[in-house]
This record gives structure tokens, C-alpha cells and sequence, in this order.
């Protein structure tokens, strides 16, 4: 497997995570408010906004990524995305928020499921990098 | 020869689109949202949804009128639930139903709850209770953690077919033989035989006082601080509890006392169709 096939590869992956990530988002606002509320980093008047915007810009990266369109941009945002989304939950993690739904578990055992995030989030980050890389490289140009 | 477009601009671009794309698609749709959080229409959302406050809940709990009923799974259930609920896992429902269903059909409010903001067996719950013909369910949100961090009375222990659900008019009410009651309470407890009050518990008020949540203070039940309760339709407390607690001295200090208004309507036809 040469390099333009991992640039190609680490590209289209990056953008099927954001393309998985985004519909639900889009359609259902009011849980995504109430996930965004829940981390509790965000002030009130921000909330609504950034959970009304975020998924479009998940879209629209995911999009320019898989048409190769603007794609350091692209990139650019989706790593930021991402190290901001890693931050959010350790934060969480560390202040003791619980962000599991707990349906099929008791609190005490939230924990392993914010570890699972967070180690959920550093393959996604390690994706969008690895992504980077290839492109600045120039293994996977516009 | 067009000049590039250099990197900053194309992010920026892309930014505003996303931020375009969102209004735009935010107030095309029927329910759409405020651009700035508002806590009395999420209080609203959520009482559309068929939801109930804590402070709602508790007061409901208090009355005695409402049966709760623990969606967890029953190992769950085991480790700890609200004084008095029931266990019914929504997965197991053609199963257990029929066992409990004497019980539900007596109360006049079901508040059902699970663990977590975003558990929605507490939901499903209330659907197929509602299917079954009850009326006046409500789901209490994130309902075992909220009502463990508020010092509310829990129990544990598993359930048995025969138990009594949480029903301060029922005499002894006994739990079963394997259930611990854990009311966090100080103060000695009256004589239960001459009072129509909870036999099991304090009054609300009272209960707050000598056992402060671990993260929320006694006052979060001031109306203030509660707004899942504003929107929802009012009647006084009295409405809720008409066999109220014996008046003692302590329960008068207004910051504890509980709002007028803050308990909800148990409106049955309101109630179902919002659930």
C-alpha cells in the first residue's frame, strides 16, 4: 500500500466520521442542545448556536473532504473539531461530569464508558492528523 | 489570472456557510429553535415531552398520589432506587406488567425514570403505560441520580411481586424483607398511627433541612431554581397533597417551604397526550 492510498484512505475515513456523526445531529437539535448543555463548558447564550451549527459544519467539511475540495481547510477544521470534541470530554471526564446514558449500567461504572470515548476520540484525532500529514506531504493534493 | 484564495478565507468561508446553512435550516423547521437557550422554553420542551421536574416529582413523591416506577433493569434496581418504586424494565414488559398492574392502575399519577440525561427507557416506559390505558405519566429525567444527589429517600434491594409500591396512605407498606430504607433523615420521626401523612417519610421540607444534597443545596427547590416546573400547568399544593404532613415548627422556614405553585397539573388528558 503506497502513500497516495493511506493519504486517500486516512482522508475518506476522516470524512466518514463526520458523515456518520452529523445527520442524527442535524435532525434531532433539541438532544444535541441537551448533549451540548451537558458538558457544561459552553454559557447559555452559546449553546443553542453552537449546537445548531456544528453538525452543518461536520457536513460540510465531511463533503469538501470526500470531493477533495479545499481540503486543507477542510482538514484544518476537522482536526480543530476534533481536538475541541477530545477536550470536552476529558474535561468532563476530570470534573466528574457522567455523559454515559447510564441505561444499562450503574453510575459507578460510567467511568469506563467516558474512557471509551475518550480513547474513541484520540483514534479519531490520530485519524485527522495522520490525514494532515499525508496532505501536507503532498501525497493527496487537491 | 484569479488570485488564490488564501487558506484563512477559504476556512472562513467555510465557516459561514455552516453558519448559513444552520439558520436557514433551523427556521425552516416547525420546531425550531431559539438561537439563544432559553431555560423557560426548554422547560416547556420538556414538559411537552411528558417530562417532570425533581422538584415536581418530589412533591408528588410527598403526597403519596404517585407510584414510581424504576425502568433499570432489575440488577440496577437492586443497588438502589427511589423509596417505594416499582421495577418495570420496559424490555421485560409483557412479562411484568401484568403483576403490577393492580398497583398502577390505583395511583393517580406514574412517574417513571432510569439514569442518565440521555436514557430513554424511562420513555419508553411511559409510552407502553400509556398504551395500557393509564393516564398521568410523567418521566423524571435523569431520575435516579438527580433524586440520589437531592438526598430523597431511596431504598434497596429487589423487588418482589407482592411488594407495595411507595403509597404513604397504606399503613405499613411494607417494602419487602430484603429492602433497606435510606431516607436521610435526622430528626425522630412522628407517630405514623394517627397521622393520614407519609408514614415512611418527612416532609420534603423537613427532609432537605437536615441532610443538604451533596452538590445541589436544600434552596435548589425553590421555585426559582426549578423551572421545569413553570410551564407546566399549576395547582396549588394543597391540590397535591390533601393529607398533608403534621405541622411542626421547622417546616415553616420559608426557604425550604415548597412553592405554591410549583406542582403540575395531574390532569389526566393533558398528562397522556403530552406523553
Amino acid at each position: 500500500m503506497n502513500a497516495a492510498s493511506l493519504a486517500r484512505g486516512s482522508r475518506l475515513a476522516l470524512a466518514l466520521v463526520f458523515l456518520a456523526a452529523a445527520p442524527q445531529k442535524i435532525m434531532a437539535p433539541a438532544e444535541f442542545v441537551a448533549s451540548v448543555a451537558s458538558y457544561l463548558i459552553l454559557p447559555d447564550v452559546l449553546i443553542n448556536f453552537t449546537a445548531l451549527t456544528l453538525p452543518w459544519l461536520e457536513m460540510i467539511v465531511a463533503f469538501l473532504l470526500v470531493c477533495r475540495v479545499w481540503t486543507g481547510p477542510a482538514l484544518f477544521l476537522a482536526n480543530a473539531m476534533l481536538v475541541v470534541f477530545l477536550g470536552a470530554v476529558v474535561s468532563a471526564y476530570v470534573r466528574g461530569i457522567d455523559l454515559n446514558c447510564g441505561c444499562f449500567s450503574s453510575a459507578p461504572a460510567a467511568s469506563d464508558d467516558m474512557v471509551f470515548y475518550i480513547v474513541r476520540d484520540v483514534i479519531f484525532v490520530a485519524l485527522g492528523l495522520t490525514a494532515a500529514w499525508f496532505y501536507r506531504r503532498g501525497h493527496d493534493a487537491d | 489570472m484569479k488570485p488564490p484564495i488564501s487558506f484563512g478565507i477559504k476556512t472562513a468561508i467555510i465557516l459561514a456557510i455552516s453558519v448559513g446553512l444552520a439558520l436557514a435550516f433551523n427556521a425552516t423547521r416547525p420546531d425550531r429553535l431559539p438561537l439563544v437557550h432559553d431555560p423557560d422554553s426548554a422547560a416547556q420542551a420538556a414538559a411537552q415531552r411528558g417530562e417532570i421536574s425533581i422538584t415536581d416529582a418530589a412533591l408528588l413523591f410527598e403526597s403519596g398520589k404517585a407510584v414510581f416506577v424504576d425502568a433499570r433493569e432489575a440488577g440496577e434496581y437492586a443497588l438502589g432506587h427511589i423509596e417505594g418504586a416499582l421495577s418495570l424494565d420496559p424490555i421485560l414488559f409483557g412479562q411484568e406488567f401484568p403483576a403490577l398492574r393492580e398497583h398502577l392502575e390505583g395511583a393517580k399519577a406514574i412517574v417513571t425514570y432510569c439514569d442518565g440525561e440521555f436514557c430513554e427507557l424511562s420513555h419508553e416506559l411511559a409510552q407502553q403505560l400509556l398504551g395500557m390505558g393509564l393516564q398521568d405519566v410523567r418521566v423524571l429525567r435523569n431520575g435516579w441520580t438527580l433524586w440520589r444527589d437531592q438526598g430523597l429517600p431511596t431504598a434497596t434491594g429487589s423487588q418482589t411481586t407482592e411488594k407495595t409500591p411507595h403509597a404513604p396512605q397504606v399503613e405499613e407498606a411494607p417494602m419487602n424483607a430484603s429492602s433497606e430504607e435510606t431516607p436521610l433523615e435526622t430528626e425522630p420521626r412522628e407517630p405514623a398511627s394517627e397521622q393520614p401523612a407519609p408514614a415512611q417519610t418527612e416532609p420534603l421540607d423537613q427532609q432537605l433541612q437536615p441532610a443538604p444534597p451533596k452538590e445541589a443545596p436544600a434552596d435548589s427547590f425553590a421555585p426559582e431554581s426549578a423551572p421545569l416546573g413553570q410551564p407546566l400547568e399549576t395547582a396549588p399544593q394543597e391540590a397535591l397533597s390533601p393529607n398533608p404532613a403534621p405541622p411542626e415548627p421547622e417546616a415553616e422556614t420559608p426557604s425550604a417551604e415548597p412553592a405554591p405553585q410549583a406542582p403540575p397539573s395531574l390532569d389526566p388528558e393533558t398528562l397522556g397526550e403530552k406523553s
